[in-house]
């Protein structure tokens, strides 16, 4: 039987589902996207379900750390495209958009 | 075991009938049986998070079909699957404390009709299945057999979803069985 007490289980459960219910929605691309990104929305289910169980009041922890792990997936493919497509050449290309010609 | 779900077995066993028995086609009606009985036992034992078992075992069945499916038609059903982890979601998302009490201080909707419907859908999406894995034998069949070509001919219909059996571009499995 399924203990719902046990925390730190239910938080595991719900953020790895969260996971993978995440990355049938939007596709990753390639076997280290989804290390990279399941690594960090695993981790993110887990230390924030806590809170966002207490913020949107939901019954347990496990249902929480499913939606932070759902929309963490999308934040996190953003910001890792963001890291990879930004170099130096960009960053300076950004600086100096509005530099007279 | 209700009328609708002794319907739903029958239309399991037509579906296979109608495929000439391929194997992949058992293989998905009897991993949709099995999640359908596993999902509908954990709600009647009255088991803890009934919405969220639902969604877990329709991804385990999604990410089957994603790494085993090899025709376009399989990937119909992984679709499907899909939309049932959303409603699954919706309905977890509706069962806690605080959306269920908004919900029942609307005096609309009850949470019982809310879960009729949700029964209604996943009904709905089974039997979408059926008619994918039905419909697409047999127009594999007529097309084997030379019918279905061009727009004259009575199995014009059956020809549009002739290109579903074919394999998909991206089969992570090739082999055929």
């Amino acid at each position: 039987m399924i203990d719902l007490s046990s925390a730190w289980m239910m938080k595991a459960i719900g953020a790895i589902s969260g996971t993978a219910m995440a990355l049938l929605f939007i596709r990753p691309k390639g076997i280290y996207d989804v290390l990279v990104r399941g690594t960090f929305t695993t981790m993110s289910g887990w230390f924030f379900s806590d809170r966002t169980a207490t913020l949107l009041g939901f019954e347990n922890v496990m249902t929480a750390a499913v939606f932070v792990s759902l929309f963490a997936w999308p934040v996190f493919g953003f910001l890792l495209n963001l890291l990879t497509k930004l170099d130096v050449d960009s960053i300076l290309k950004i600086l100096t958009y509005f530099r007279k010609k | 075991m209700d009328i609708w779900q002794v319907f739903l077995v029958y239309g399991a066993f037509i579906a296979w009938f109608l495929s000439e028995n391929k194997i992949r086609s058992f293989f998905w009606i009897a991993v949709g049986a099995s999640a359908f009985v596993m999902t509908t036992a954990w709600n009647r034992f009255d088991l803890p998070e009934a919405y969220f078992f639902a969604g877990v075992v329709d991804t385990f069945v999604c990410l089957l079909l994603y790494f085993i499916a090899c025709y376009k038609w399989e990937m119909i059903i992984f679709k499907l699957f899909k939309f049932s982890i959303i409603i699954s979601l919706f309905m977890v998302m509706l069962s806690t404390t605080t959306v269920s009490s908004y919900v029942e201080s609307l005096g609309i909707l009850s949470l019982a009709s809310i879960h009729t419907t949700y029964i209604i859908c996943l009904e709905v999406i089974n039997w979408a299945a059926l008619f994918v894995i039905g419909g697409t034998g047999v127009a594999d069949y007529i097309g084997s057999k030379g019918y279905g070509i061009g727009i004259h001919t009575r199995f014009y219909l059956l020809s549009l979803i002739r290109p579903l059996c074919d394999q998909r571009a991206d089969a992570k499995w090739t082999e055929k069985w």
